[in-house]
């Protein structure tokens, strides 16, 4: 099989993962629920795996690495701590379901800023214009159907500027992108543990400046007599046992990471990107969504086959051995404002263990289905 | 027994960060369920450290800026005393 939905969750991990889980099973329990080996284990597993995001994503204290369960968890801690009902939200026009369904919960009023693909500088000017009559900002830095690469970093500078509240959604940034939390100045950064981080399923990370409103209530191993969540990170946003062996996965793959970098993994996605990219496009047979700019996108490419539906073509790509992602992919909204709802996309989404020969061999298949189609 | 010293910290993480710090400056420190008696609020950790490493101890957590609660001295008999700040 030649796996190219890394997008939606890291099937190619480093080797050191899935022994790292199964140690865990055999020999953790729940940290902070005891004194015992085993608990003081997952307790020290789980530092460890904070220290380590705290590491590579600069955070200045571990205590402010909140495990979540996703990011879509991270996220709803975030916008129920950040939005009040009601209130008035700037989203960039590429959001996931993970945030727009949490704001329209709470009946927040958007204001999408749904400027072109690949267009970082109209972003940044519609942005700048609306971020006045904002009472808060969510932008992902990636978009998880086109790769495409939002200015984060200059919509925090905005945030900074007028005084406004930033969630990111790094979903498909985390271990890809460089992420400086610090410098960034953002308010909450949330992120999977099993996408770009290459943990596994079932983890995440919730990066946090400050205080938070708990999702959920319930044991933190922690002042056991209040009947409030303790006032302090990580305990307030940690309620119920923590899934310690994806924790101990997650924390094996931000080892792998912290080794290599995140720029080896951006340039061999993107490596990959363009050998499968360029056949694509030769063959004529399929409308691409590719900026061509390393700068503007990461390994993930959105195509529409010209004769075919998406769905059938993802099918007939699952058939020949090709595992792709075709539909809305949660993100409704990016298809709206790239004009690709009505139809949807396929998208290829790179990982850096797919092999220069498995994109050759992809486009080739790419190449047969549309052939008979 | 000989007797040893807790230093109570608001939470597990905070623990296991000044616990970090005190083996990185090469004092011996381990992390520690807390008595109950210590922490009347409920469950807590603690850092473990023998009594001679107790000024070392402070010395480098203030240097960190790694803010700790209330000092216990465990006695070898198991009785628990609080040791002034």
């Amino acid at each position: 099989m030649i796996y190219l939905d890394t997008a939606a969750t890291s099937l190619l991990k480093p080797e050191t993962v899935a022994p790292a889980v199964l140690r865990a099973m055999g020999h953790m329990a729940s940290p902070g629920r005891g004194g015992h080996v085993p608990a003081m284990e997952a307790a020290a597993c789980c530092y460890r795996c904070r220290e380590k995001a705290a590491n590579l994503f600069h955070v200045a204290e571990p205590e402010r690495v909140v495990l979540t369960f996703n990011a879509t968890h991270g996220l709803n801690i975030a916008i129920r701590s950040l939005v009040r009902p009601g209130a008035r939200v700037l989203i960039s026009g590429y959001e996931h379901n993970a945030v727009t369904r949490p704001l329209h919960a709470l009946r927040a009023r958007l204001s999408v800023v749904n400027t072109p693909l690949y267009q970082p500088e109209a972003f940044l000017r519609e942005a700048e214009a609306r971020i006045g009559r904002a009472d808060a900002v969510v932008c992902t830095q990636v978009s998880n159907v086109f790769g495409y690469i939002l200015p984060v970093r200059e919509l925090a500078a905005l945030c900074r500027v007028q005084g406004k509240p930033l969630i990111v959604d790094a979903s498909q940034s985390a271990g890809v992108l460089p992420l400086d939390f610090e410098a960034l100045g953002a308010d909450f950064v949330a992120m999977p543990g099993h996408k770009g981080l290459m943990g596994p399923q079932g983890t995440g990370l919730l990066l946090c400046k400050n205080d938070a409103r708990p999702l959920l209530y319930g044991g933190s191993g922690s002042d056991s007599r209040a009947q409030d969540m303790p006032d302090y990170l990580p305990d307030r946003l940690e309620a119920g046992t923590p899934n310690v062996c994806g924790v101990a996965g997650l924390s094996a793959a931000l080892d792998w990471l912290l080794a290599n970098g995140t720029e080896v993994v951006r340039t061999a996605e993107w490596a990959r990107l363009r050998a499968l990219a360029e056949p694509l496009a030769a063959s004529g047979r399929l409308r691409l969504f590719d900026s061509a700019s390393e700068a503007l996108q990461t390994g993930v490419l959105s195509v529409q086959p010209l004769a075919m539906d998406c769905d059938l073509f993802a099918q007939a790509l699952a058939e020949a051995g090709v595992a792709v992602r075709s539909g809305l992919h949660c993100a409704p909204l990016a298809h709206l404002t790239a004009g690709t709802v009505e139809r949807g996309t396929v998208r290829f989404s790179t990982s850096p263990f797919n092999s220069r020969l498995q994109m050759a061999r992809a486009a080739e298949i790419c190449e047969k289905i549309l052939k008979k189609a | 027994m000989n007797s040893h010293i807790i230093i109570l910290c608001r939470s597990l993480t905070r623990t296991q960060r000044a616990a970090a710090a005190l083996q990185s400056a090469g004092v011996f420190a381990s992390v520690t369920k807390a008595p109950q008696r210590a922490n009347p609020g409920g469950c807590a950790y603690g850092v473990k450290i023998g009594e001679r490493n107790l000024a070392a101890a402070r010395e480098v957590l203030r240097r960190e800026n790694i803010a700790c609660g209330k000092l216990f001295r465990v006695l070898p008999n198991g009785a628990l005393e609080e040791v002034p700040q």
